[in-house]
């Protein structure tokens, strides 16, 4: 259930990213049109919302929510570092 | 902040002189008011509970102290800035007499 | 330069205060997140830097070795009043005994009249938070007395740390509001135990202090309310994490209790291998609370002041995190913006990426940190809420809003204590759907009105408060199921007050939450540490176009390197004297500590010494050494080897050696990036001293990874 948090966070943040205009182009090389990357900042917000049930499953309410926050900076943090370093390999993630 | 222009005619002595009482007043005022903020809370919070009232108006005074702060440095004089701790301050003083003078009725 | 008084933008004044607010107590704030954040291991720590009890094993419940402990309690403390047992769990793996003695703990509370106040008093004063939460000075008035009574003691100096060690013990669970709840219980039941301890004829060391002056008076009897509100909590204390603090006390605690000569008064807390029921003797040390209790009071220096300066440090960080906030211009679209190799540019990136990727947990560990000094800080709240009426009312309220404590009185007859606690564990396992139970305690054992009271390890929820966890009741003789105490209610305001304060100390966490905090943490170092360093990079330009860097800018360079690399060092160092200052020094736990503070002078005087770069590099490559050896430094001392560690399941001490290791290589990593730096506008007329210190300008590239580990 962490996982599955930490990872839903990770993607919804990717997907945020890649709407983007300037970190897609670093992922895909083009920007994509408005239309899709207003698509993937819904989705990207939707994936984040979704990892929140997981993260109340594991830890009840309370604790839930203060541990999603934490794994909304961790999966936000390592996607900032990876834009960085190598943004392509986020490129089979996020179609 | 015209009569300082006058009265000092170095620009940087001038410039460390209006930072000097930003600060402090942002200190001092920003605290005082924190201060004042919670005891009109504190003693108006109408909770059945006293520790609970105590322990919200710690946190309104809190902050307090961070707006009035902000405030201090944003406001475009400084006397803009100390007006605009001193309304709310007088309230608060005015809220606590009010409550004293029922108290002691 | 920002003019006031003339017409600005908003983010130019927010600017100004963002940059010298953040700067001013920006070394004090980077070692308050740095101790800080490591606190949230404390536990951990103290059980590393107690290498004698390495060999503690794992076991399951079924196998504790209860019926060895239950006896060494009876032969031990036949006439204690509570003894608690603290089960073995992820974060010590030990079997933690202690017990409330029914002794004359509080026999200076001669007067009746007294005793209520005192105790109230005491109520404030036993733990960290509530301490400071205590609305009047008499506290503050009454620990000078303190002082110089211990002062004539002399032989006490050595004294202050190890009580403020042993409170320490205790400060988290008295931390919230609930507390005096639990400080009630323990007053009313030592006031019992010393009508019974003298009825019983018990001498105790502590008897004879009785008639001492005054100020003796005080001075005696504050360690000894402390410690037998200790007990108390240790007993009653429903949190793990709590307990487990309590138990990692113990070594400490018997430090000071070595170190003067023995108080009596109150029994040792042992801790037993909890396969073989054998004792284990840990060294005296602070260990983790000597970290934790930096981060908040600072050290050697008078604890009021010292809590003060923390509390000016901390709106200082809340003023610039909110500017800073209003600052930064485009939140939302840099948010995942982290380019390296651009100089300046990186730094900014850093710091921003540092503070608004864990926004919420640096706002929150701020405003709850101010909350938890609120009653030293707004005593307004305080005298307002309660004009013209005593603190007692206060804490009495407070201690109202608590569930009370109904234990039932000892019968007189005597019955045996059923000693099958591990079918009681597993009974309360099941009731809570496997919840691991984390400590027991037994009331009036050997009564026929014995309590057995298990305590769930981890607390549920946030919003009820760490303490308060579900609990089961059995009677001790006959092993039947007692009515279950009711968790109080709770309003918004306590929910409020609870999320805050368990926010900011972490007690309710499992492993994960536990790391998520420590991250977060690291972050929030991270934050801190790149703001310092981008004040120089920022003039860093500037500053090299001069013949001479102004003693200003130096000055905030030096501070930078030693507030910085010099802490990490400072750290690294304190552990090392944790293993390489024999054991049986009397003294040790307090050499370990001026270690901490030798270390770290010698760091401020080299880097005011040096050149900048060399400084750095110097610095870093010593910390990073030292930090990354601390598992060797660890297997070759006694301790648990990390494979020996890992192989055997002991999480907590491969947790603190594989740290060590990542932090060590991390900060080794970023000694040779700032070695390798050049600066990218080589000023050719500056002499090589004024070239900006490539630390503060590793353009090359400083990916945040090191930069992290070297805040961590």
């Amino acid at each position: 259930m962490n996982l599955l948090c930490l990872a839903l966070c990770f993607w919804g943040f990717a997907a945020i990213s890649a709407s983007m205009e300037r970190h897609a182009k670093d992922i895909f090389a083009a920007a994509g049109s408005p239309r899709t990357r207003r698509l993937r900042l819904l989705a990207g917000y939707a994936l984040l919302a979704l990892a929140l049930p997981p993260a109340i499953v594991e830890h009840g309410l309370s604790i839930g929510i203060a541990a999603w926050f934490g794994f909304l900076a961790i999966a936000s943090t390592a996607l900032a570092l990876i834009l960085n370093w190598r943004p392509s390999i986020l490129r089979w993630a996020l179609r | 902040m015209k009569t300082l222009d006058l009265l000092i005619a170095n620009p940087s002595a001038r410039h460390r002189i209006k930072v000097g009482l930003r600060t402090g007043l942002a200190a001092f005022g920003g605290y005082g008011l924190a201060l004042l903020g919670a005891a009109a809370f504190a003693a108006g919070l109408p909770f059945d509970s006293r520790p609970d009232a105590v322990s919200l108006a710690i946190m309104i005074g809190f902050v307090l102290q961070l707006i009035a702060i902000i405030w201090v440095f944003a406001a475009a004089t400084i006397g803009r800035a100390t007006l605009g701790l001193a309304i709310p301050a007088a309230l608060f003083g005015l809220w606590l007499l009010l409550l004293k003078a029922m108290q002691t009725s | 330069m920002t003019t006031f008084d003339q017409a600005r933008p908003l983010r130019q004044s927010m600017s100004w205060l963002h940059t010298w607010s953040g700067l001013l107590l920006g070394w004090l704030l980077f070692a308050i997140f740095v101790t800080g954040t490591l606190s949230y291991f404390r536990n951990e720590i103290t059980f590393w830097m107690q290498p004698e009890l390495h060999s503690a094993q794992v076991v399951p419940t079924e196998q504790i070795a209860f019926v060895r402990a239950l006896a060494l309690l009876a032969r031990e403390a036949p006439d204690a009043q509570q003894w608690s047992l603290t089960l073995p769990s992820p974060r010590n793996p030990t079997l933690g005994l202690s017990w409330q003695q029914a002794s004359a703990a509080e026999n200076s509370q001669t007067s009746p009249g007294a005793t209520r106040e005192r105790g109230v008093r005491g109520a404030a004063a036993a733990d960290s938070a509530e301490a400071n939460r205590a609305p009047s000075n008499d506290m503050a008035r009454e620990r000078p007395n303190r002082r110089e009574a211990r002062g004539e003691n002399g032989a006490r100096r050595e004294g202050r740390w190890r009580e403020r060690g042993a409170e320490g013990a205790q400060s988290p669970d008295s931390a919230t509001g609930n507390r005096p709840a639990f400080d009630g219980a323990a007053r009313e039941r030592s006031t019992r135990n010393e009508t019974r301890g003298r009825a019983n004829g018990a001498q105790s060391p502590e008897t004879a202090t009785e008639n001492r002056p005054a100020s003796d008076g005080v001075a005696r009897e504050r360690p000894s309310r402390n410690e037998t509100r200790g007990r108390a909590n240790d007993a009653q204390s429903p949190e793990t994490g709590q307990q487990t603090d309590a138990g990692q006390q113990r070594p400490g605690a018997g430090a000071r209790g070595q170190g003067q000569g023995g108080g009596g008064h109150r029994g040792p807390r042992l801790m037993l291998d909890p396969a073989s029921g054998g004792k284990l003797e840990g060294r005296p040390t602070a260990g983790g609370n000597f970290l934790y209790r930096f981060h908040f009071e600072l050290y050697g220096m008078d604890r009021t002041w010292a809590r003060w300066i923390v509390g000016i440090a901390t709106v200082l960080m809340f003023v610039a995190l909110v500017s800073g906030v209003i600052v930064h211009r485009r939140i939302f679209k840099d948010f995942f913006t982290f380019r390296t190799g651009k100089g300046k540019r990186s730094w900014l990136d850093a710091h921003n990426a540092s503070s608004v990727l864990s926004l919420p947990f640096h706002i929150i560990i701020t405003f709850s940190g101010l909350v938890l000094f609120g009653n030293m800080m707004m005593p307004t709240a305080f005298q307002a809420a309660y004009r013209g009426d005593t603190e007692a009312s206060y804490f009495r309220e407070m201690r109202a809003r608590m569930a009370p404590s109904d234990m039932p009185e000892a019968s007189g007859e005597s019955a045996p204590l059923i000693t099958g606690l591990a079918t009681l564990i597993a009974q309360a396992q099941e009731t809570w759907g496997g919840a691991r139970v984390g400590s027991i305690t037994i009331t009036h054992p050997g009564d026929r009105n014995a309590v057995i009271e298990l305590r769930q390890m981890n607390s549920p929820s946030i919003a009820k408060g760490g303490r308060i966890v579900p609990a089961l009741r059995f009677n001790g003789a006959t092993g039947e199921p007692l009515a279950t105490p009711a968790l109080p209610e709770q309003n918004a305001v306590q929910i409020v007050s609870n999320v805050l304060n368990q926010l900011h100390r972490g007690f309710f966490a499992t492993p994960v939450p536990r790391w998520l905090l420590f991250l977060s943490g690291i972050g929030g170092s991270l934050m801190v540490a790149s703001g310092m360093v981008m004040w120089t990079v920022a003039r860093a330009r500037k500053t090299a176009k001069s013949a001479r860097a102004p003693w200003g800018h130096r000055l905030v360079e030096v501070l930078n390197i030693a507030a910085i690399a010099g802490l990490m060092a400072a750290i690294a160092i304190h552990f090392w004297a944790n293993r390489l200052i024999p054991a049986d020094l009397p003294t040790r736990a307090d050499w370990e500590i001026r270690a901490f503070f030798i270390a770290w002078a010698v760091t401020l005087v080299h880097a005011a010494l040096r050149r900048p770069k060399a400084a750095w590099v110097e610095q870093l490559a010593c910390a990073g050494a030292l930090t990354a050896l601390l598992p060797l430094v660890n297997a070759v001392t006694g301790g648990l080897s990390l494979p020996a560690s890992i192989e055997r399941g002991l999480g907590l001490l491969a947790g603190f050696d594989l740290c060590a290791l990542v932090f060590g290589i991390g900060m080794l990593y970023a000694a040779y990036k700032v070695h390798r730096h050049t600066p990218r506008t080589r000023i050719v007329s500056s002499p090589p001293e004024e070239k900006p210190g490539p630390g503060t300008e590793t353009e090359t590239d400083a990916p945040p990874s090191e930069a992290m580990e070297e805040a961590a």
